[in-house]
C-alpha cells in the first residue's frame, strides 16, 4: 500500500521553536486507520523528543520526519532525522527498558512508553541517516473511505 | 500556566498550558517552584491540560518531592490522553485521582 508522509518538521535551531505533532495528516491510500491515536500519540511524542533532544536539536539544519505505511496489517512508522548518530547500542538499550516500577523516577520513562505503545521498534543509523521504524498492529478491518 | 486558589483549605493548582511537554517542562516547573503555598493538603486540577508526555511527567513527578506531604497529592481533571498516560506509568500510586475538583475537595484527605 502507497501512503503518504504524514508529517514533515523542520527544526530550526531551539526546542521551543517546535510544536511537534502539530500536525498529522494521513494520507493511507483511501483508507481510515483504526487505532489508538492516544497510544500512537503518546508513543511518538516519546520518539519525537528524543530526536530533538540528543540528535537535531541545536543543528541550525536538523530536520525530522515521519513517514506512515501500512504492511502486512500493522502500521508503520519511521521517524528519521539527520542529527547527531544515535548510539551503536540504541536497540539494546531500548530492548532492556524498564518496566516503570520506579514510579517516582523523573526521568527514563521514555523507552518504556514506546514499548507499551508500539508492538515493535528498530532503532538504526544508515548513511549519516537516524531511523526509528515503529509497528503498531492495526484494527483487524479498515474502512474504505 | 499556573493559577493557585485556596478551598476548604486545600491549594487548588490549575494547570492551563494545553500541550505539558518537554517544550515548556522546565518553566512549568520553575514556575511552580516560585509560588507560595498555603499550608494544607495540595488538589491539582489538569482540566486544562490536553496531553503529557515523559517530560511533563518528570515535572509533575518533581513538583510532589518538593511539596514533601504527609499523604499523596490529589489529582483531577485528567483529560483521556492524561489518563493513559498516567494509567501506563502508575501514577495512581502517586496521586489520589479524582474526576473533578469538586468531587475531590468533598473527599477527605488520603
Amino acid at each position: 500500500m502507497n501512503a503518504g508522509s504524514i508529517l514533515h518538521v523542520s527544526i530550526r535551531s531551539r526546542l521551543e521553536d517546535v510544536g511537534f505533532l502539530t500536525q498529522l495528516l494521513i494520507d493511507a491510500a483511501g483508507q481510515v486507520i483504526q487505532a489508538d491515536w492516544i497510544l500512537l500519540e503518546i508513543g511518538l511524542a516519546e520518539v519525537v523528543n528524543n530526536a530533538i533532544k540528543y540528535a537535531v536539536g541545536g543543528l541550525p539544519d536538523g530536520h525530522l520526519t515521519l513517514k506512515a505505511d501500512i504492511r502486512d496489517g500493522l502500521l508503520v512508522v519511521e521517524v528519521e532525522d539527520n542529527g547527531l548518530p544515535m548510539p551503536s547500542d540504541t536497540q539494546s538499550v531500548f530492548e532492556r527498558a524498564g518496566d516503570m516500577s520506579d514510579v517516582m523516577a523523573l526521568s527514563g520513562r521514555g523507552f518504556s512508553l514506546v514499548r507499551q505503545c508500539f508492538s515493535d521498534a528498530r532503532f538504526r543509523n544508515e548513511d549519516g541517516v537516524n531511523r526509528v521504524t515503529l509497528y503498531y498492529p492495526l484494527a483487524r478491518e479498515t474502512v474504505p473511505l | 500556566m499556573l493559577t493557585i486558589t485556596h478551598a476548604n483549605g486545600t491549594n487548588v493548582l490549575s494547570i492551563d498550558v494545553g500541550r505539558l511537554d518537554a517544550a515548556i517542562a522546565v518553566r512549568f516547573k520553575d514556575t511552580f517552584l516560585a509560588q507560595e503555598l498555603s499550608p494544607g493538603p495540595v488538589l491539582i486540577d489538569m482540566t486544562g491540560v490536553s496531553f503529557i508526555d515523559s517530560s511533563g511527567l518528570g515535572a509533575l513527578i518533581s513538583i510532589v518531592k518538593h511539596l514533601k506531604l504527609p499523604g499523596r497529592p490529589g489529582i483531577c481533571g485528567l483529560q483521556p490522553s492524561v489518563k493513559t498516560m498516567f494509567s501506563l506509568t502508575r501514577m495512581d500510586r502517586v496521586f489520589a485521582i479524582y474526576p473533578d475538583v469538586a468531587t475531590a475537595l468533598a473527599t477527605p484527605a488520603q
